[in-house]
């Protein structure tokens, strides 16, 4: 009966490390080692909140939520954006990105079970 | 006066079994302060409530307790295995007590005379010794007193603010974290239902805040948002109070106004309890209540139908509160009869120390997954069999320690008692890892008496399910402590009594496993409503991994009953070839993949109609045996969905399969 | 006047020809027939489940418990809702009947046990035969017929 949060990373580390975490807190998960991948995940199934990284091979962040922001049915999904670059700019990414939240990837691991538990509960 | 003595003995009970459970607990940490704390308190309020209502005895027995544990709270006596051993002792005689206050057989006057003078030994003794450390009430707390300000905060997000995901509510909730809110919503900009676009916030949000911290923290709670919407922090008033817990949070108020400042309090303050206020009820009331609930839901399922085939703008607003609302209703009446498991555990733990140390065996008592829920009703049914199930674990599982070493095990034995949810069941496992059960041993039993045939074949599990059988017994001696096999035939019969199965799996040398599979008796199932042919199924969403529409039948490959979806290759079962006998051969179907054991299933299905929520109702004793349903739930227009365990509908179909295969 | 005689009140009804009464305590409804909702893979004579005011109420077809052909559904074909006891429980269940009669007192002095008209039923399912107005009615032990022990074993969980 959980909700179901896909998670975008190219890092194979990561994406286990997120999964266990979310995991932990009941909700189910799936995985997607970039953009087009999970874009092709979503087709067919109930899925409540994405958590992406930025920079990815063959489709990255920004490029992945502009497109799920054009589908019907994911216009207005929470997406948790994750910026790794050291120094980046998170204001500009959180005006223009059009993701829902932005945090830095160090913060991620202790505030991320909290935001997406308030955003899909 | 009588009505109260019965409250008043529910609430020793409860009050003794709380102690009981913090003493096991202070046995791992003798050092806990909360929990001697908790102990302490507990028997201070028994011995308060046993004198109000004229239990002398009790009252001055618990007092002798108190004391000691007294003497802990203040660092002068520590928990050691002695003071467990009387404290527990002690709770025992205590109950007993409480049931029977006029200590009527002189086994048990003996029993307080030996108990309350141990106590009072120990007291003196920590007395006698030299300094009397002054009794530092350690409640007590330095007080300080911090400056809290109030914050007005206007919230108004764009017309937008959904567009990025957003949620508003959400950082409602941030802002809560920060300090005491009173939030008011400004409903002014929503229009009429017909110009209402359902993509735009028209909402604005008031809020006033207590907190401590500066106002920007308060707008670094806004930041992923800052530029949706618009942002006024204004600072009202001063206040000041002393230093407590947490703050407490309220719920959001439609215009409410905070009240004048607190004083300043310069006494101790007492660390804040975490009271949990409970009341009590009578389980009659809520099993009415959880049945009208569920009569409500089906009505309210009735009338959202209805209102679907007259569309009415106004009445389509209301039937959609009426759905959200019962919902909510249905969930929480659901909770109220659901009880962790967890709390049927303290007695179990207690079991397996006395008995243990009485036979002089090391055992762990380990558990997994407490915090499973369980329908009240059938935590009850299950006490008793688990008991005898974990006397049997320790009288003739578990080794004596040297003979474990020798069979190169650990000293100590463990037992798991692990308890979990699959699906729309509650597991339980009872696992050792003692000496096991030798499926030869058993059948020999069997064969002596008379109750198999010494040619018969019988597999394993059909073995092991021997012991089942009344009057089977195998232990040698009848020891007093697991009694004459009064046990396995009984205690499948107490299983069965509350709709549950049982099963054992036993390797010699490696230890035993018991299973036993109950039902959630209401539970609510969040599943996939599907058609085959006519009949309409559920198909849990847990076990939903994603839909497909089948254009084209060709994809079906018959031959070795597969079919290739995203370059996998996935065997599939026809629904309404298995369930009627007929293959459907209508051109568009849906095939639903679902997860079985580590891989996955395709099933075919006429058509999906989507997702659905609904009582479970069981089928009841005469589908007992249908494993492969389990149960029906009733939908909007009356008719009966029948819901799939989706697990055994494959596997009965793997087993014919695989017994067609052998002809 | 027999003072033990006692008189009871049945519910009559027909399979086919035969005629067979119930002890109207154990009756609780009778309901049209309307559409049964079938579960697959069930015994032949268990016809599936209908929805009785919000609870699930499983019917049978007492033809084929007895073994009897299965006969096409009329306007005079009911759902009769029993109240059968078995082993302590009580529980609720539909059994169809081609047609329902009236309600007829039988006292007890004009019930002959079974065994002395040799019956094509099964002994134990009958209490007795009365005969009334010259008819003979087959008085139905529903407990003992929709029995869950001798309909169904309780298996351990199969397949594993």
């Amino acid at each position: 009966m959980g909700k179901t949060v896909l998670i975008v990373d190219d890092s194979d580390l990561v994406r286990r490390v997120l999964g266990f975490t979310l995991k932990k807190e009941g909700f189910n998960t799936l995985f997607a080692e970039e953009g087009k991948e999970a874009l092709s995940l979503l087709e067919g199934r109930d899925i409540s909140l994405i958590v992406s990284d930025l920079n990815m091979p063959v489709m990255g962040g920004l490029e992945m939520i502009k497109e799920v922001r054009e589908m019907e049915n994911y216009r207005f999904m929470p997406v948790v954006l994750f910026v790794s670059d050291a120094g980046a700019d998170l204001n500009h990414y959180i005006r223009t990105s059009g993701a829902t939240i932005v945090f830095d990837k160090d913060a991620i691991k202790e505030k991320l079970a909290s935001t997406v538990k308030k955003l899909i509960w | 006066m009588d009505q109260y003595k019965s409250s008043y003995i529910e609430e020793a009970h409860e009050l003794i079994a709380e102690m009981e459970t913090s003493l096991l607990q202070l046995e791992q940490n003798p050092d806990n302060e909360a929990l001697i704390q908790q102990v302490f308190r507990d028997m201070h309020t028994l011995k308060g409530n046993s004198a109000m209502f004229g239990f002398k005895v009790i009252a001055e027995f618990t007092h002798h307790l108190e004391s000691i544990y007294e003497l802990i709270r203040s660092g002068q006596q520590k928990v050691t295995k002695e003071v467990l051993n009387v404290s527990l002792a002690s709770l025992d005689h205590l109950s007993a007590l409480v049931n029977d206050n006029s200590l009527s057989s002189a086994e048990s006057q003996n029993k307080h005379k030996q108990l309350t003078a141990k106590l009072v030994a120990l007291v003196n003794i920590t007395n006698a010794k030299e300094e009397i450390a002054e009794v530092d009430n350690c409640l007590q707390k330095p007080t300080g007193i911090e400056e809290c300000k109030v914050y007005e905060i206007l919230f108004s997000p764009a017309g937008n603010f959904f567009y990025n995901g957003s949620n508003p509510l959400y950082y409602l909730d941030e802002l809560k974290s920060l300090g005491e809110c009173t939030i008011e919503a400004l409903t002014d900009n929503i229009p009429s239902i017909d110009s209402l676009d359902e993509t735009l916030c028209y909402t604005s949000w008031k809020i006033e805040i207590k907190t401590k911290v500066q106002p920007a923290e308060i707008k670094k709670v806004f930041q992923y948002a800052e530029h949706l919407c618009v942002l006024e922090i204004a600072e009202k008033a001063s206040v000041e109070i002393a230093e407590a817990a947490a703050p407490a949070v309220e719920e959001p108020k439609l215009a409410a106004e905070i009240k004048g400042a607190k004083p300043v309090q310069k006494e101790t303050v007492a660390a804040k309890k975490n009271i949990i206020s409970s009341v009590r009820v009578p389980s009659e009331r809520l099993d009415t209540l959880m049945s009208l609930v569920s009569e409500l839901i089906t009505l309210q399922a009735k009338l959202g139908t209805l209102t679907e085939q007259l569309p009415h703008s106004e009445l389509l607003a209301v039937t959609e509160n009426l759905e959200k609302i019962s919902t909510r209703l249905r969930d929480n009446a659901f909770s109220m009869s659901l009880v962790p498991v967890n709390n049927m555990l303290t007695p179990f733990s207690r079991l397996v120390r006395d008995l243990s140390s009485d036979l002089n065996k090391e055992i762990d008592f380990v558990t997994e997954g407490a915090e499973t829920e369980l329908d009240k009703n059938i935590m009850e049914g299950l006490a008793d069999p688990v008991m005898h199930l974990l006397r049997n674990s320790i009288d003739h599982g578990i080794e004596d320690p040297d003979t474990r070493e020798k069979a190169g095990k650990p000293r100590n034995g463990t037992i798991l008692f692990k308890a979990y949810c699959s699906g729309t069941n509650v597991f339980i496992e009872i696992k050792d890892d003692g000496k096991g059960m030798d499926p030869e041993m058993i059948r020999a039993k069997a064969v002596q008496k008379g109750i198999i045939n010494k040619d018969e074949v019988l597999s394993e599990k059909e073995v092991f399910n021997l012991i089942f059988l009344p009057g089977f017994s195998t232990a040698e001696k009848i020891s007093e402590i697991s009694g004459r096999g009064v046990g396995m035939d009984v205690v499948k019969r107490k299983i069965t009594d509350i709709h549950g199965q049982i099963k054992i799996s036993s390797q010699v040398n490696v230890g035993t496993t018991i299973s036993i599979k109950l039902p959630l008796t209401v539970s609510i199932i969040d599943g996939l409503l599907i058609k085959v042919q006519d009949a309409d199924f559920v198909i849990p969403l847990s076990s939903v991994d994603r839909c497909f529409e089948l254009h084209s039948p060709a994809d079906l490959n018959h031959f070795n009953n597969v079919i290739v979806l995203d370059g996998e290759q996935i065997p599939f079962i026809n629904l309404s070839e298995e369930f009627n006998g007929i293959e459907d051969i209508t051109e568009s179907q849906e095939i639903i993949i679902v997860y079985h054991e580590d891989h996955k299933v395709a099933l075919v299905a006429g058509h999906v109609v989507g997702k659905f929520q609904a009582v479970l109702k069981p089928l009841g004793r005469y589908f007992l045996q249908m494993e492969s349903i389990s149960g029906a739930a009733i939908l909007g227009d009356g008719n009966i969905a029948l819901v799939l365990d989706t697990n055994k509908v494959i596997e009965q179909y793997s087993n014919k399969k695989r017994l067609a295969l052998c002809h | 006047m027999s003072l033990k005689t006692q008189t009871w009140s049945y519910l009559t009804f027909k399979l086919g020809k035969e005629l067979f009464a119930i002890n109207v305590s154990k009756v609780l409804e009778i309901l049209e027939i309307q559409p049964i909702t079938k579960v697959p893979q069930a015994p032949a004579f268990m016809r599936g489940v209908i929805n009785l005011r919000g609870n699930i109420l499983p019917v049978v077809d007492i033809r084929l418990r007895f073994s009897l052909t299965a006969a096409d559904f009329t306007v005079d074909t009911c759902i009769v809702v029993l109240s059968i006891q078995s082993n302590n429980e009580v529980m609720l269940l539909g059994a169809i009947v081609d047609s329902v009669q009236k309600v007829i007192d039988i006292p007890d002095n004009l019930i002959q046990p079974s065994a002395s008209i040799s019956s094509y039923f099964k002994e134990d399912y009958i209490i007795g035969i009365g005969k009334i107005e010259e008819e003979f009615i087959m008085i139905l032990d529903v407990d003992k017929v929709f029995c869950t022990d001798g309909l169904l074993e309780v298996p351990a969980f199969s397949s594993n």
